[in-house]
């Protein structure tokens, strides 16, 4: 579900905004609006299958859990 | 988008609703308990001399924000990577705020409905907001914060025959280190967060003196955070706020007056979700504003519709559950943020002196 709905949204900004972008030449801003719907598109399809990814949160508290020596965080 | 102006009661409004944003419904300074009000106090104090930095870098450069700030300071490259770096705390900081809120509406309210329709609409209403620029927000905020400060005290006063003044007693029972700990940690959450605001001062009317803002709208922060926090260990004691995740939401379910007057912690539900969506928008604005300005880009606004839906989106799979959400808020935000709290303002600050001296000097010798 989660997929389907970032889909529509991509269709609908891309049809409503980026489209624009590009027709006005506003490319520097249409090129970075496309990066960022592509991450989206990505981390999307990341979620949706499960495909595991390394969460950079977890590294976040495995540095704080040697620096702080709490093993509680974990 | 950049002919936009703010006036300083209205910068006030947006620092102070921002603060309160997560604090009103996470526990501030919740792991020294009954002693969270001493938390506060020393928290707050302890955020003084970094105000006093934050307030000097704009100081420096009147009528910059912070991004403009560090690419003059620090050139584009160093000041490229900076910016890229804050983009990516403001942007994190909104992901992590729209989890609380998401997770807040789902455990108070629509159990059944999943987290990602809650934050997706959320996002949405963050991403029309700050479409429709800084100005808006503010004078929104300006409208609403005398609301969400009047229902606070009501809480707080309908509340009053429930207190139980023991619950406070005795005093720093369990010594002062827990209390240092959690003091450090309302230091990162909320206070210190006040660094993202910095990017929206190239917005704030011209003559307008950093320190006051900072300084009145973190003093009125403190008092309602001391209010709420003492008012919740007052009502349900220690045990209880440990053991609730949303403590404030939990003393106001208490109030009945009568038979007709119930159920009035729906106001406090409405009031969390103004905080709330007004912490999100800045991050949100200026997250986007960061990109904008690594474009050299002049509409922000622009970019606020895919980070919008990118952050209710990142917010679903942050955290498997309000536990985690409540560890990561107590135990590991504060040596997270620290780098974007106090090391990146203290270099930005030095080579802010360093650049400001310079020009002064070019100044005096060109004439």
């Amino acid at each position: 579900m989660l997929l389907a709905v970032i889909i529509i949204l991509i269709i609908i900004m891309t049809a409503c905004e980026l489209v624009n972008y590009y027709k006005s030449k506003q490319l520097k801003t249409a090129v970075i609006y496309t990066v960022i719907l592509l991450i989206l598109l990505t981390s999307a399809v990341i979620i949706e299958f499960g495909i595991k990814f390394p969460d950079p949160m977890d590294l976040v508290q495995k540095i704080v859990t040697f620096i702080t020596g709490d093993k509680e965080i974990q | 988008m950049c002919n936009q102006i703010i006036t300083r009661k209205h910068t006030i409004a947006l620092i102070f609703t921002f603060l309160l944003g997560s604090s009103l419904v996470m526990r501030v300074g919740g792991s020294a308990g009954r002693d969270a009000w001493l938390a506060i106090l020393i928290g707050m104090v302890m955020t003084l001399p970094m105000l006093i930095v934050y307030s000097r870098i704009l100081s420096l450069f009147p009528g910059k924000g912070l991004y403009e700030i560090i690419f003059t300071s620090l050139g584009r490259f160093f000041g490229g990577v900076l910016v890229f770096l804050y983009v990516l705390y403001s942007f994190h900081l909104g992901t992590l705020v729209m989890c609380d809120f998401s997770d807040f509406v789902k455990i108070v309210g629509l159990y059944e409905t999943p987290k990602f329709v809650t934050a997706l609409f959320l996002g949405l209403l963050c991403i029309w907001a700050v479409k429709a620029g800084i100005e808006v927000i503010a004078r929104w905020t300006a409208i609403t914060m005398p609301i969400m400060v009047s229902v606070i005290l009501l809480i707080t006063l309908l509340l009053i025959p429930k207190f139980n003044f023991d619950n406070l007693r005795p005093v720093l029972y369990n010594g002062m280190q827990p209390v240092l700990e959690a003091a450090f940690s309302v230091f990162s959450f909320p206070f210190a967060e006040s660094v993202v605001c910095l990017a929206i001062f190239s917005y704030v009317k011209s003559g307008s003196k950093p320190l006051t803002i900072f300084m009145w709208s973190i003093l009125a922060g403190t008092l309602i955070l001391l209010v709420t926090t003492v008012r919740s260990l007052l009502v349900l004691g220690e045990e209880f706020v440990k053991l609730n995740f949303f403590a404030s939401y939990a003393s106001a379910r208490l109030i009945k007056i009568g038979d007709f007057l119930e159920r009035i912690e729906v106001l406090v539900a409405i009031v969390i979700l103004i905080g709330g969506f007004v912490k999100i928008s800045i991050c949100l604005l200026t997250a986007a504003k960061g990109i904008a300005d690594l474009a050299n880009i002049r509409d922000y606004g622009q970019f606020a519709a895919p980070l919008g839906i990118l952050m209710a989106l990142y917010s679903v799979v942050l955290f498997e559950s309000t536990v985690e959400i409540f560890i990561w808020s107590e135990k590991v935000y504060q040596y997270y943020a620290l780098p974007f709290q106090v090391l990146f303002p203290l270099i930005i600050w030095i080579a802010a002196e360093i650049k400001a001296k310079k020009m002064i000097q070019g100044k005096a010798k060109r004439r």
